[in-house]
């Protein structure tokens, strides 16, 4: 147990869970890092944290000054809890669809939230734009820039890596992780490949993401849409760059209804939609890889964020996305016969 | 068993041939009074005929002789003139009722050195997750101990003879073919293993297992081509058998020691008089531990027996007992036959055995024993695979 002085000394140091249902299915051991142990409830606090220690390194951001970022929710809380650590302002830009839980969360943490109609990328008013305008606007101001600033990447290189590899005693095969910003799967795909090079990294992408198409074919396609939050890009960004990929595919959101249901019942776990994602890809790798390997993926964030979506039936239903759970077996029957979907680097 | 005619005369003349079940079948055209009306009646009758001579069932082949499940281990059985040939169920990745009494390769097979790779966190290579092919690239081995040590040390040597894991299918047209060029009516008798363990895996053993028989016509009662028996730990599976399916095939309730761990029933319970009479709801017999029944010497060096099995005949079941091995009798037993014989005396209807051709010989002969071993010596695991080698 840790005893700390401000809240962002607690940031890390994630617990690893092992879901027996899923593993006893499959003759894996599947492990999720419980990232929403982290103070701000996500693993976006360890890029908060590290984005916000670089810059004060660097001299580019100073106590007083204020933070500014576009986010989808849970960097924009992780940097609203840092902020706090360091006597640091903080202003988030989010679109307006995001799950209010967010929205809510940044208040209550005492940040300045800014919130603009969802827009695609190329529209000056996304968010993104939006905060890189405000920051520029205001010398007192500093951008975050998640998708740009590898400091991200970087911090799963010094702690989230490490962290697995300590805990799983060097035995992780198969690492599993959405991206959005990217800087998850780059970080902890350098340090573990850094350790063992034959670690496998898959990458869970959501319909209306363009990077599995991507990866495939060097074009950002994407088709559908998601429920999910912050995951999935239509755009090469730095953090992503840094990926070391060998496995990618696309699961829709019907999916991950049927596994959060499935993991409340059998582990009395709530997940958030973007860390059903991610255990769906351990899934996936775990029937078309097993029996015996060490799987390890990431619960993102707090379950409870993903409540009036994920765990919402009318929300489900207004969407077109199923209600009712797939029975667990014929989801994995699914699993099985569909590895002509997962796209390999080297196939 | 009920109303046909037709199928009743077949299922007794085949399996039940003993007395009582004769009687039980008898007092179904004409319901007695009550239930204990049924269990005295049984027991006058059971104690006045002459009683014909217990059933052997080849416990997975001719195991003494061969490795066990082996078509080396069927083929022996078969010419040794059993009345059955056991057959244990698993199943494949691709959902292949195959003949293994394991759900692990383990202890069986050269799996380790051909799949290193495809064992499970728990270092153990689960036949769930091979298909058919896979299995067809191992070789079947004499059992060996979670040690490695051969479980039999004089039995058949190990890394020889090139045998392959066989499908129920094929074992069932190798018997239905020698049944035909051998003029014999040898029956199969069929366990389905772990049948929840399977089913929590998505995997259906009782569904997968009554399809072949069916491909077969092994499942009409009426009209079967050969004698089939089906036994199961699990009573759930027994009764869905008969209520779900409608099979009207002999069933088995296999009685385990608690301590292996075979299911969540308390088999303690099953062993009483009481337990003896709910069964009867559903099934026409019980499969008993030799330990459940035979419990070795008094003082005056007499053998001692429990009160199942005239609990089991009370309630109009037969009695199968296993395991029958001459190269490991129970304490006290000086041989082979003489346990056979002890336990026939008793009104035991049949007996698994690894040695099947080593039929209960008269009172008076008498043969060289075998060394006796040490019974105690049980394998481990039992929880997970039922591999407790006194299980049959």
């Amino acid at each position: 147990m840790h005893v700390a002085k401000r809240s962002a000394e607690l940031i890390g140091q994630t617990d690893l869970l092992r879901l027996n249902s899923l593993s006893d299915l499959t003759g894996c051991d599947i492990w999720v890092k419980l990232e929403s142990q982290n103070p701000g409830g996500s693993i976006k606090d360890r890029a908060a944290l590290q984005m916000i220690k670089d810059a004060l390194a660097r001299g580019e951001l100073k106590p007083g000054m204020t933070i500014v970022e576009g986010t989808a929710g849970n960097t924009g809380i992780g940097l609203a809890v840092v902020a706090r650590s360091f006597g640091l302002n903080m202003l988030a830009v989010m679109p307006n669809d995001q799950t209010k839980e967010k929205e809510r969360m940044i208040t209550l943490h005492g940040a300045e939230l800014v919130t603009v109609d969802p827009v695609p990328f190329k529209n000056e008013n996304h968010f993104y734009h939006t905060a890189r305008r405000l920051a520029e606007q205001n010398e007192n101001y500093w951008w975050a820039n998640q998708f740009e600033n590898t400091s991200n990447a970087r911090a799963h290189y010094l702690t989230t890596g490490p962290e697995i590899w300590e805990q799983t005693q060097g035995r992780v095969d198969i690492l599993v992780s959405v991206a959005g910003t990217g800087g998850t799967i780059a970080g902890n795909s350098m340090f573990l490949k850094e350790k063992n090079p034959d670690v496998q990294v898959w990458l869970a992408d959501p319909d209306g993401s363009g990077i599995y198409h991507y990866l495939k074919t060097g074009d950002y396609v994407s088709q559908g849409s998601s429920f999910t939050e912050g995951i999935g890009i239509m755009r090469l960004v730095e953090n992503f760059r840094l990926a070391q990929i060998d496995a990618a595919v696309n699961l829709p959101d019907d999916d991950l209804v049927t596994l959060s249901r499935y993991l409340v019942q059998q582990e009395g776990l709530v997940l958030g939609s973007s860390s059903c994602l991610n255990v769906a890809g351990a899934l996936q790798a775990a029937v078309l890889h097993g029996p015996g390997k060490t799987i390890v993926t990431f619960a993102c964030d707090l379950g409870e964020r993903s409540a009036s979506k994920l765990y919402n039936p009318e929300y489900l239903a207004q969407r077109g996305v199923r209600t009712e759970p797939e029975p667990i077996h014929s989801l994995i029957a699914r699993y099985r016969q569909q590895g002509d979907l997962v796209w390999y680097r080297n196939p | 068993m009920k109303g046909n005619c037709k199928g009743l005369v077949i299922l007794v003349g085949w399996l039940l041939l003993t007395p009582v079940a004769v009687a039980q079948a008898t007092m179904e055209e004409n319901p007695p009074s009550s239930e204990a009306e049924i269990a005295q009646e049984d027991v006058m009758i059971a104690t006045e005929s002459e009683r014909p001579a217990p059933i052997v069932i080849a416990h997975r082949g001719a195991s003494g002789y061969a490795p066990e499940h082996s078509v080396a281990a069927l083929a022996m059985a078969h010419a040794m003139n059993v009345d059955f040939i056991e057959q244990d169920v698993v199943l494949t990745r691709d959902h292949v009722p195959v003949v293994l009494h394991d759900i692990v390769l383990d202890h069986i097979s050269n799996v380790q050195k051909v799949f290193p790779d495809k064992k499970r966190p728990d270092d153990r290579y689960y036949v769930l997750d091979f298909t058919f092919a896979e299995l067809q690239q191992l070789d079947l081995t004499e059992r060996r101990t979670a040690a490695g040590e051969q479980r039999y040390p004089t039995r058949f040597p190990a890394g020889r003879g090139k045998l392959k894991i066989m499908s129920l299918a094929q074992q069932i047209e190798l018997i239905l073919g020698l049944n035909q060029t051998r003029g014999t009516q040898t029956g199969l008798y069929i366990e389905l293993k772990n049948v929840r363990w399977h089913k929590q895996q998505g995997y259906d053993v009782i569904k997968q297992t009554l399809q072949v028989l069916g491909q077969y016509g092994l499942t009409d009662a009426t009209n079967l081509p050969a004698p089939v028996i089906l036994q199961c730990f699990d009573p759930e599976v027994l009764r869905r058998i008969k209520r779900e399916f409608l099979l009207e095939l002999p069933l088995i309730q296999l009685i385990a020691d608690n301590s292996w761990n075979e299911s969540d029933i308390d088999y303690q319970t099953m062993l009483s008089a009481a337990g003896m009479e709910t069964l009867r709801n559903y099934a026409d017999g019980v499969g008993l531990w030799v330990d459940q029944v035979y419990l070795g010497l008094d003082e005056q060096g007499q053998p001692q027996f429990s009160k199942v099995v005239d609990y089991a005949k009370a309630a109009g079941l037969t009695v199968h007992v296993y395991t029958l091995r001459a190269d490991e009798l129970p304490a006290g037993a000086e041989s082979y036959e003489q346990l056979w014989q002890w336990l026939t005396d008793i009104g035991v209807d049949g007996f698994f055995t690894d040695f099947p051709d080593r039929p209960a010989p008269r009172v008076s002969d008498t043969f060289d024993s075998p060394p006796s071993h040490d019974h105690s010596n049980q394998e481990e695991d039992q929880s997970l695979q039922s591999d407790n080698d006194d299980i049959d």
